[in-house]
């Protein structure tokens, strides 16, 4: 399964969602200073989606 | 509260549990001080402002002897809002993993002298693991503690803050979801000074 790479502005010190094959899924909020949580839940649950997983 | 106003309601308290018979006397150096004069067997003592600092601005020396049986020298009720800012929490994440997904939560720090813990408490629908993490160097980071999560359950991990005040020890919250994915899921976190 091909795992997705970060996104360009990955933090690793902000919240941030890892799939079963190590994709990683965070939106930061306008700031930068911590997640948007429904960005980054819309975004990881379109992923599941598309590798037909149960979200 | 100011400065003067917790000096005078300290005194008022000193004086109380110092009955029957006292005498106050106060100086630039030592603003606050009572002196057991009569009427106290066992000679009294007195209760003096040390020099303090900044983190101990309200240092008291207590200098004297007590008579023997179960006599004691004032003492402090909490009354109304002794902290006000006692804990300092965090709905780290609502967002329900998939299978083998996980989720690693902001890093934090402590930032009050106030605080001796940090908290993490995880409950979900399906079984999963619970850690909370230290770095010590922003980079690297131990697993302090762990706990299995079972379904429809939740857990809660609390440990002492340790290392230097401020930005020394950092903590992160890690939750790993087990092999079916969840429906519901909630992980939130918190400094607190309670125990």
């Amino acid at each position: 399964m091909a795992t997705q790479p970060p996104p360009s502005t990955f933090n690793p010190q902000v919240a941030y969602i890892t799939a079963a094959d190590e994709s990683i899924f965070q939106v930061l909020n306008e700031d930068g200073t911590d997640w948007d949580e429904a960005a980054t839940q819309a975004d990881y649950a379109e992923y599941l989606a598309s590798k037909g997983l149960p979200e | 509260m100011p400065r003067k106003l917790i000096q005078g309601a300290l005194a008022a308290l000193l004086l109380m549990y110092a009955a029957p018979a006292m005498a106050q006397q106060g100086s630039a150096n030592n603003p606050i001080q009572v002196d057991c004069v009569s009427g106290c067997s066992g000679g009294g003592g007195t209760v003096s402002q040390g020099p303090g600092n900044t983190n101990n601005p309200w240092y008291f020396d207590l200098q004297g002897s007590l008579p023997a049986g179960s006599n004691t020298i004032g003492g402090i009720t909490q009354s109304g809002a002794w902290n006000t800012n006692a804990s300092y929490g965090y709905t780290d994440s609502t967002t329900p993993l998939g299978a083998a997904g996980s989720f690693t939560g902001t890093v934090r720090w402590n930032t009050a002298s106030q605080y001796t813990a940090f908290a993490v408490q995880a409950c979900a629908d399906q079984a999963g693991t619970l850690s909370l993490r230290a770095t010590w160097n922003g980079t690297y980071f131990f697993t302090v503690s762990t706990a299995a999560v079972a379904a429809g359950g939740c857990q809660t991990i609390k440990v002492p803050i340790t290392g230097n005040f401020n930005s020394s020890t950092q903590y992160e919250v890690y939750y790993l979801n087990g092999s079916t994915a969840q429906g519901n899921f909630a992980i939130s976190s918190a400094f607190t000074s309670g125990n």
